[in-house]
């Protein structure tokens, strides 16, 4: 199976956080444990295979998500 | 090459694999008629004289096949050395490609070919899919099976016109997957093809079809579904990749993405409730074949989606975007900048996002997972 649009789906995710972080209604309660999860999966895999794609998944992942903490803790 | 050279580990772990293949691949992806390959594999044992190159080649890609799309399944964890690794028998499929190509075209040779390219559109390089792949539909053109009025149907028996048919969907399908991961046209044109999708209702051996929990009288054909999404891939690239779409406004082509953001949810509200994302992954119902072959299309649907709003793993442009005005905003210098757009579609991405990514999680066996 393709793991790319699960990838793709992590960005998604993290990036709508970031888009409607003061629309709380408009994020899901499940989009928290399936970015767990995902981060989990891709970050295994990323280390198996030095991917820089995902890689890059990551990384993107990792600074929306600082982002959407700031702006929902202020 | 001479017989003795054209070798096949023992008759048994020949026949599992081979069996291995037609309950959990060919069931939903029918390249091969079941009792035809049987048959092949009947005569390569029991009538050595009758052993030729192709049935070599279509014994070894089949066992290439079945080992690459069960790795963790069905005790070829890794590969069995007396069986033959992927690699092995891709080997051996492909040494005898030169003879087949050059020989005349007939329904055994396509079916290595496109089997070789299942194999290959799974790994990292894509190179050796996209030429096989383009062979595979010249030799389909040449043949005429993308045309119901081709004189190959008006002299074959249903049977084999069933199973032709049935063959250039498969390489169909590849060229449109293909295409979408190499962002270039697919090579069969829809204008040029006449012949019938696959039936609603079971047709002989009901290849393709999943019978559900309340629905069994009205089974469901996973393969024509797999053809429809195949066709609306088509759309995407032309959409939104195609010289012609770099032509139009952006309200025009802003209104051709939304008509395949229609044509997606349609897509979608035919797939039975039973086999939806949100039902596989809560369910151990099914062959394990089904969850993952039904995933499989789900994430091409997200991608569709993905490749519409041009936010996929591969399109950083928007999110790059993003993440430049969550940066104005938590270091807090200077004014912070607009948030980019909110592409059109996005929250039809974003919950296909939701639906699928619960299913893909509960696949257990992932298979070779592969990376654009």
């Amino acid at each position: 199976m393709n793991i790319c649009p699960y990838a793709s789906g992590l960005v998604c995710l993290s990036a709508n956080s970031v888009i409607n972080f003061d629309n709380r209604e408009s994020l899901e309660e499940q989009d928290q444990r399936l970015k767990v999860e995902a981060v989990s999966l891709l970050g295994e895999m990323a280390r198996q295979t030095n991917h820089k794609t995902l890689a890059r998944v990551l990384e993107a992942f990792m600074e929306l998500d600082s982002q959407y903490r700031f702006m929902t803790a202020t | 090459m001479v017989l003795t050279q054209m070798e096949l580990p023992a008759e048994g772990l020949v026949r599992q694999l081979i069996s291995t293949y037609l309950t959990n691949i060919n069931v939903i992806f029918p390249l091969f008629n079941p009792q035809q390959l049987t048959q092949t594999v009947d005569r390569w044992y029991n009538n050595p004289m009758q052993r030729s190159r192709t049935s070599w080649a279509v014994i070894n890609v089949v066992m290439a096949i079945a080992q690459y799309c069960s790795l963790g399944q069905f005790g070829f964890r890794h590969a069995d050395s007396s069986v033959g690794s992927v690699p092995d028998c891709l080997n051996k499929a492909q040494s005898a490609l030169t003879e087949i190509l050059m020989g005349d075209v007939e329904l055994a040779n396509l079916q290595v070919v496109l089997g070789l390219v299942i194999i290959f559109q799974g790994t990292s390089d894509i190179r050796p899919a996209v030429f096989l792949i383009s062979t595979a539909l010249r030799l389909c053109q040449v043949l005429g099976i993308h045309r119901s009025d081709s004189d190959f149907y008006s002299n074959a028996n249903p049977r084999e016109a069933l199973q032709w048919r049935r063959v250039f969907w498969i390489a169909y399908i590849l060229d449109r997957d293909i295409a979408m991961r190499i962002r270039q046209a697919p090579i069969q044109q829809d204008t040029d093809i006449n012949i019938e999708l696959p039936p609603k209702k079971p047709d002989k051996d009901a290849a393709g079809f999943v019978s559900t929990p309340g629905m069994y009288r009205n089974n469901f054909n996973v393969f024509r579904a797999h053809v429809e999404l195949s066709r609306i891939q088509g759309y995407v690239y032309d959409a939104n990749f195609s010289v012609r779409s770099q032509q139009l406004s952006p309200g025009e082509r802003a209104a051709n993405c939304q008509a395949i953001r229609l044509l997606l949810k349609d897509w979608k509200s035919r797939i039975p409730a039973t086999l939806r994302a949100e039902a596989l992954s809560r369910t151990q119902n099914y062959l394990p074949c089904i969850p993952r072959f039904l995933c499989m299309l789900y994430g091409t649907v997200v991608t569709c989606l993905g490749q519409l709003c041009q936010v996929n793993s591969m399109d950083f442009h928007w999110i790059d975007k993003l993440r430049h005005y969550g940066r104005s905003i938590t270091t807090s210098i200077g004014e912070p900048c607009l948030p980019p757009p909110q592409p059109q579609g996005w929250n039809a991405l974003v919950n296909e996002c939701r639906e699928f990514m619960p299913l893909f999680i509960s696949i257990e066996d992932k298979g070779p997972a592969f990376i654009w």
